[in-house]
């Protein structure tokens, strides 16, 4: 029984957090960036649909404020990694900047809404649609 | 006449009433990840929770006894208490996640923190459960759960590839990066989503509480046998919602507006205001009802007076309980943890706890002495019994898969 026990957990703490610093890193990148890509678009969402007069404008400003504090949270999780090879490194600057990146735009967007101010909100549009492609494309990296 | 509009109306309450946040929150959340590929886990679901609903109306008709304390008679003391604490600390939970579901709906419509809300719904449900009749709540917050209709609506207007939908829904198997953990762990969520213990705690109180007998088996049944699947199929909706416009942009689910945002793409401000209401009345109404689920358990357990029926000055220490959950529920959403978050958690807790409700409720339910000539048959225990072994699995698979996926990530 408490063989049993002991295999059980072992084969647990195997998958659920071996690997090499540059495997650990890049699953690391692609988690981060698919949730923040998910909060991109749902910014992207809302503001589109603000736009064609289908949300109120506090129920949009909502969803962008939560979306904010998902991006902050995809990238305070990511900016705790430590990447140990230069590879890594390279990869930790690029995926923190993209996030960086993704966090301004969604910010931008949570701002104009506060203020009304649908155009700001709309400028947004084309820099929250990049995001949301460069962040996809962090996101395969651990298929 | 008057029977077959109790029968209609039964049946209204128990589609409205079936879908909670729990149901809501994961259904959108699975179908944003897996398209419909886990759609068959709120079928068996579905079917599991019929079944087992069925024994307890049963069981409530002939006996006139609610089902919990019967446990403790035909069980002990000891395995009776065992069950208590595992179903009333899921319910608890659930209580603490429909309150803060009540909270984030008004949120949404007035843009006022969710935490402002919190108290004022605590409030709420408290008086409600002190003035209101009991069938006149589970009525008008069953009816108004009924808006939630507006998801499939939604569905239709968002104009789906239905052949997709339907190759998806037959093809039971993990999609892009996820792998078969987290697919296991959300078909154990869906699972525990579908078969809440208090949804079989409150359904056989509400028997005693509406003195079902023997006659009213043929009410009892049409309410679990049409009302509970029609939810099921409310549950199905929102999930193709999700699965329609959130799988191919990326969006995962992880807050009420992304919930009802499909909705509101859909059908425009209308249906979005149709949907929160629809949002507050199934939270509103499953806070009501885990909140009586707990004074149930308890005071059954106990042999206390309990009811809303009795005067409350008579079953004082059912309230008191009542009023206890609340508080701790209100307390636990005050350290400001997210209420989709604990939503998430308590499906899953649910799923843990499931052997340990529903194993009693198959004894209870083949006992001569409680329920005369009407124990389960051949074929029910057959059923019975693969779904007990179902539980089983999802239960003693709950917490490694937890730990595996980290929560589903």
């Amino acid at each position: 029984m408490r063989r049993a026990v002991a295999i059980t957990l072992l084969t647990i703490l195997i998958l659920s957090g071996c690997g090499s610093p540059d495997q650990k890193l890049r699953s690391a990148a692609a988690q981060s960036a698919r949730s923040a890509a998910s909060e991109v678009s749902t910014t992207r969402l809302a503001v589109e649909q603000l736009r064609a007069q289908h949300l109120w404008t506090r129920s949009a400003g909502q969803i962008v404020k939560d979306a904010e504090k998902g991006v902050e949270t995809a990238a305070s999780s990511f900016s705790a990694q430590q990447p140990s090879t230069p590879t890594s490194t390279r990869l930790y600057e690029q995926v923190t900047k993209t996030l960086d990146d993704a966090q301004t735009a969604v910010t931008a967007v949570r701002i104009a809404l506060g203020n009304d101010d649908l155009a700001a909100a709309e400028q947004q549009l084309p820099a929250l649609r990049q995001s949301a492609t460069d962040l996809s494309r962090i996101g395969e990296l651990a298929q | 006449m008057k029977k077959v509009l109790g029968v209609t109306l039964g049946i209204l309450t128990a589609i409205g009433g079936f879908v909670d946040i729990g149901d809501l929150v994961t259904n959108a959340l699975v179908g944003a990840r897996f398209g419909l590929h886990l759609a068959w886990v709120v079928i068996v679901g579905v079917i599991g929770i019929c079944l087992y609903a069925e024994m307890c109306g049963r069981v409530v008709a002939m006996s006139g006894r609610p089902v919990f304390d019967l446990i403790r008679e035909r069980l002990g003391p000891r395995t009776g208490l065992l069950t208590l604490v595992a179903s009333f600390l899921v319910t608890l939970l659930t209580l603490i996640a429909e309150i803060g579901g009540v909270a984030l709906a008004f949120e949404l419509a007035s843009g006022v923190n969710y935490l402002l809300w919190m108290p004022l719904a605590a409030f709420a449900v408290w008086l409600v459960i002190w003035r209101v009749k009991f069938s006149r709540l589970e009525q008008v917050f069953g009816l108004m759960g009924l808006l939630l209709v507006v998801f499939a609506v939604a569905l239709f207007k968002l104009g789906p590839d239905w052949g997709e939908l339907l190759h998806q829904a037959t093809r039971p198997h993990p999609i892009g990066h996820e792998d078969w953990s987290t697919y296991a762990y959300f078909a154990i969520a869906l699972f525990g989503a579908a078969m809440t213990p208090y949804e079989v705690f409150f359904f056989s109180s509400g028997g005693v509480e509406e003195k079902w007998t023997r006659r009213d088996l043929v009410t009892a049944r049409s309410n679990v046998f049409v009302g509970f699947p029609l939810g099921g199929i409310l549950s199905l909706a929102i999930m193709g919602c999700t699965a329609v416009l959130f799988l191919p942009a990326g969006i995962q689910v992880g807050t009420l507006g992304q919930v009802t945002l499909p909705v509101a793409v859909a059908l425009g401000k209308i249906g979005l205001a149709i949907v929160l209401i629809g949002v507050f009345a199934a939270t509103f109404g499953a806070a009501l009802e885990t909140a009586l689920s707990c004074g149930y358990t308890i005071a059954q357990y106990r042999g206390w007076q309990w009811g809303k029926l009795v005067r409350p000055r008579e079953a004082s220490r059912f309230h008191v309980v009542m009023i206890v959950c609340i508080v701790l529920a209100m307390l636990t959403l005050l350290t400001s943890v997210d209420p989709v978050l604990v939503t998430e958690y308590s499906v899953v807790f649910a799923a843990m706890a499931l052997p340990l409700t529903y194993l009693p409720i198959l004894i209870v339910a083949n006992d001569p002495d409680y329920v005369g000539k009407e124990t389960n048959g051949p074929l029910r225990n057959a059923f019975g019994l693969v779904y007990l072994a179902l539980l089983v699995v999802a239960s003693l698979a709950a917490i490694p898969l937890m730990i595996i996926t980290k929560g589903g990530q």
